[in-house]
């Protein structure tokens, strides 16, 4: 997603362009995400996403490598050569430039590493990836086990953010927003809908948000804990999915019984590529992400590849790394 | 790796490419460090800058971050001599205390008033940035009174060397940062407060509280230094409603209820006392002046903020050829504003960068002279300025009003270079004499015959 979007700027500069993508498809994770529209826009940012590719799909500056998977990105003289694994022809290749943005993006966290809260164990157990899914696919919230519409749903955040434990002592930065924009769109679609919204702190998301917020907080139908859910079990043979918590407002354990519980996952790096970063030269910082201070020499990073963002910042970022790639183009010629 | 979508085709052959030329120049405005940076990376890529501060010296601009960059690396790795290098680049012409009071004009060809001193002078450019700081507009709930600073004051009036705040001789015992009493959205204020928190501890021994509603980490880095923070025996407390500032014995005095007590082991209140400063977080707002220039480009405002509340505007306005950036764009953390500055400023290179600039006339509204009632409607609306009412070579039939003598026709026409395609004029006219030929109204219809 960000590559889409540095690529459409650079174009727009008289750059000559090649977007390596090595799925199928470009557009990253954000070409699954659903419009959180309810009677009004809640600026999830997602079309804007996909308006970014629509325009770079269409667009005949930029040359669309998909399936190109990138293995290697090696300084060669005054540029770069990159050597590119074709995935469907199993064939690789060089692809060479005068300047790299990698946008390599993150991964989502798996959330099978948290057992207690039951993921992979119980169908109604959604990761916020699942839920963007099944809304932008499917239009509705259904559980998956029994094809109804649930009635009470907990969203259960910072899962795999903010937490020692694995390593991820950050905050993953688009979960809060993504998930009390989701928890509206279930609200406008069934008004008889309960949400129990489980976090530690919110994190606005910047100027388009305020209202977002206010519209859950307003809404009696919405409840707002503060807690972080230690267990998720079927009890018996009842329908339904227990939750155990510790409850500061009230100061005992509460055990509570949910239709559809929704996992706030967060970003971690992509494994996959530290390989990649290394060769180029590029230092994880504190949080494990690239850190953006050790590009240097015609390589630049854009969007979550140097840490966690949202939509509307990967775009801004990708924008800022346009800008920088032309400074350093300009100041070689 | 989502399902198959319809998708709406351009036709072939529906694009008419022109070359319009534009003088690569931009005008930065404003009191906002992320203008030096937006400054710095035009005049690097050859665009003819001219910087508009309105203080005496570019360090100005910058001196009430210092405090946030001694205690933020990467705030200071972007700070750090950026007013020297700045005002020795080349390719920037500099004019200091210089306010902007008035722009009219488009996109390529804009007439900027500036007042210099004493003095009014106008300047032609091809693009704006302002990049403006927030005022402190008010500290909802906590009532002025001795040892209350907001925020901004604090940064801008604290001395480096001694911890001193202006107007005293020592650094305080204990500071109280009292934040989201009224803004809950912005976050800079909670990043400062903890990297500045520490930064006071380590180096002038200063006891430091941060009251808040909600502890906002989305801030790179900031989990790790907010569990230092506390390591370094700052004291984070969240309230559940804003809390009381009163005199209390011998300073201030701050009572609130604590959030993360648990409730069933007895009351949660808290009491701090014998306060001598309590920092709290302000709601920032534009001043009247610069909130009225932007008024009159029809760039929206809310809460103090420009820019359109919707989402296809990320880091542009609906003015095209004009940006905004720093606080008036919203109120961020500097890297975080950085972030934001130097994309707007992409986006200004983007279009005033080349020297030429190629439109699609396919991409732009068109009227049909012969359909217009000259209501002037889309003259108006068009946030672009983009509509003239020209004579046309034909007889407009509909024509009712305004024309002027001896004129027998005149019609709306639309100036290619800086439409936007937007389309509001064409859902807003009432003669429907409007069409984007993008998309033309035929073709809509048969899209959505052929896949509803
Ligand atoms: C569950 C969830 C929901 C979210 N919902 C929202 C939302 O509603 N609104 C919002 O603003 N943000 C949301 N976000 C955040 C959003 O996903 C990110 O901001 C955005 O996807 C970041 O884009 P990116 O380009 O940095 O990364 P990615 O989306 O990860 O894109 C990276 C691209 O690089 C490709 N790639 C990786 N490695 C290689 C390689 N070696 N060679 C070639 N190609 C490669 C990948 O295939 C991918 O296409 C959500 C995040 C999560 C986890
Ligand atoms: S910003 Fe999000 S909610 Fe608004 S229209 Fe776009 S996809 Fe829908
Ligand atoms: S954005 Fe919210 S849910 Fe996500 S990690 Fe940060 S605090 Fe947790
Ligand atoms: S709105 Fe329509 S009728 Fe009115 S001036 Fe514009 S084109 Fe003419
Ligand atoms: S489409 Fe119409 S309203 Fe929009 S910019 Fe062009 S002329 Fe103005």
């Amino acid at each position: 997603m960000a590559g889409i979007a540095c690529a459409g700027e650079l174009t727009q500069a008289g750059i000559t362009v090649t977007l390596l993508e090595k799925e199928p498809v470009i557009g990253g994770w954000a070409a699954d995400y659903c419009c959180k529209a309810t009677d009004q826009c809640n600026r999830c940012f997602v079309c804007v996403a996909d308006k970014e590719r629509e325009g770079v799909r269409l667009s005949d500056a930029v040359t669309l490598l998909t399936n190109h998977q990138v293995r290697e990105v090696e300084k060669n003289g005054s540029g770069y050569r990159l050597r590119v694994e074709n995935k469907v022809e199993g064939v690789e290749k060089e692809v060479r430039a005068d300047a790299v943005v990698l946008a390599t993006g993150f991964k989502p966290f798996d959330a099978t590493q948290k057992g207690e809260l039951g993921y992979g164990r119980y169908a109604d157990v959604l990761t916020g990836l699942d839920l963007e899914r099944m809304l932008r696919n499917q239009g509705s919230a259904r559980k998956p086990s029994d094809g109804q519409v649930p009635n009470k749903i907990a969203f259960i955040q910072c899962v795999g953010s903010r937490d020692e434990s694995i390593g991820h002592l950050y905050c993953s930065k688009a979960c809060c927003a993504y998930a009390l924009r989701m928890a509206r769109v279930i609200r406008s679609q069934n008004p008889g809908s309960e949400i129990f919204f489980y976090y530690m702190d919110i994190q606005p998301a910047g100027r388009l948000f305020d209202e977002t917020l206010k519209a859950c907080e307003e809404d009696p139908n919405f409840h707002f804990i503060r807690a972080i859910p230690s267990k998720i079990y079927r009890y018996y043979q009842k329908p339904g999915l227990m939750m155990r918590s510790l409850e500061a407002e009230s100061g005992t354990i509460e055990e509570k019984f949910f239709d559809l519980i929704v996992l706030s996952i967060g970003m971690e790096p992509n494994p996959e590529n530290e390989g990649l970063w290394e060769k180029a030269g590029l230092k994880p910082g504190r949080e494990g992400f690239v850190d953006p201070a050790t590009c240097k020499d015609g390589i630049f990073v854009a969007g979550t590849v140097s840490g966690p963002k949202d939509i509307e910042r990967s775009i801004m970022n990708a924008k800022q790394a346009a800008l920088s790639v032309l400074r350093y183009l300009e100041g070689q010629s | 790796m989502s399902g198959q979508q319809a998708v709406l085709r351009i036709p072939a052959g529906t694009s008419e490419l022109k070359e319009v030329s534009i003088q690569p120049s931009v005008i930065v405005a404003g009191d906002h460090p992320a203008g030096l940076l937006m400054a710095e990376h035009l005049a690097d890529l050859g665009v003819a800058v001219t910087l508009m501060v309105p203080f005496p010296t570019l360090e100005e601009v910058v001196a009430p971050y210092r405090v946030i960059a001694s205690a933020d690396e990467s705030v200071a790795g972007l700070l750090q001599e950026v007013a020297e290098r700045v005002s020795q680049h080349a390719g920037i012409t500099r004019v200091t205390q210089a306010d902007l009071v008035d722009i009219s004009g488009w996109w390529g060809d804009f007439s900027v008033q500036a007042r210099i001193g004493e003095d009014l002078k106008t300047f032609h450019t091809s693009g704006i940035a302002m990049a403006y700081r927030g005022n402190p507009v008010d500290l909802p709930g906590i009532p002025v009174q001795e040892g209350v600073l907001p925020f901004t004051d604090f940064l801008s009036g604290i001395n480096l060397q001694t911890g001193a705040l202006a107007g005293k001789a020592e650094s305080p015992k204990q500071v109280v940062f009292l934040l989201d009493a009224g803004e809950r959205d912005e976050k800079w204020a909670s990043v400062a407060a903890i990297r500045v928190g520490v930064f006071l501890k380590r180096k002038f021994g200063t006891q430091v509280f941060i009251l808040c509603r909600e502890l906002k980490v989305s801030v790179d880095e900031m989990e790790q230094d907010y569990r230092a923070a506390r390591e370094s025996g700052i004291i984070v407390f969240k309230y559940r409603q804003t809390p009381r500032v009163e005199k209390g014995s011998g300073g201030l005095r701050v009572v609130f209820e604590d959030a993360a007590a648990i409730s069933s082991h007895g009351p949660s209140e808290i009491t701090l006392d014998a306060l001598d400063v309590v920092v709290a977080q302000e709601r920032l707002g534009l001043s009247e002046d610069r909130a009225e220039v932007l008024r009159k480009l029809r760039i929206p405002l809310e809460d103090g903020v420009a820019g359109p509340n919707n989402p296809q505007f990320t880091g542009r306005t609906p003015k095209k050829g004009v940006v905004v950036a720093g606080d008036a764009w919203f109120p961020e953390y500097p890297t975080d504003a950085a972030m934001t500055a130097l994309s707007a400023a992409q986006e200004l290179y983007k279009w005033v960068g080349k020297g030429t600039y190629q439109v699609d006339a396919y991409r732009v509204a068109e009227v049909d002279p012969s359909k217009c009632a000259t209501c002037l409607t889309c003259f108006r609306i068009c946030p672009h300025d983009s509509i003239r009412v020209e004579r046309y070579g034909e007889r407009n039939v509909y024509i009712t009003q305004g024309a002027k003598e001896g004129a027998t026709w005149e019609a709306a026409r639309v100036k290619i270079e800086t439409c936007d395609g937007c389309g509001l004029c064409a859902s807003e006219c009432p003669a429907k004499a409007i069409q984007l030929i993008y998309y033309p109204d035929m073709e809509v219809l048969d899209f959505l015959a052929k896949n509803l």
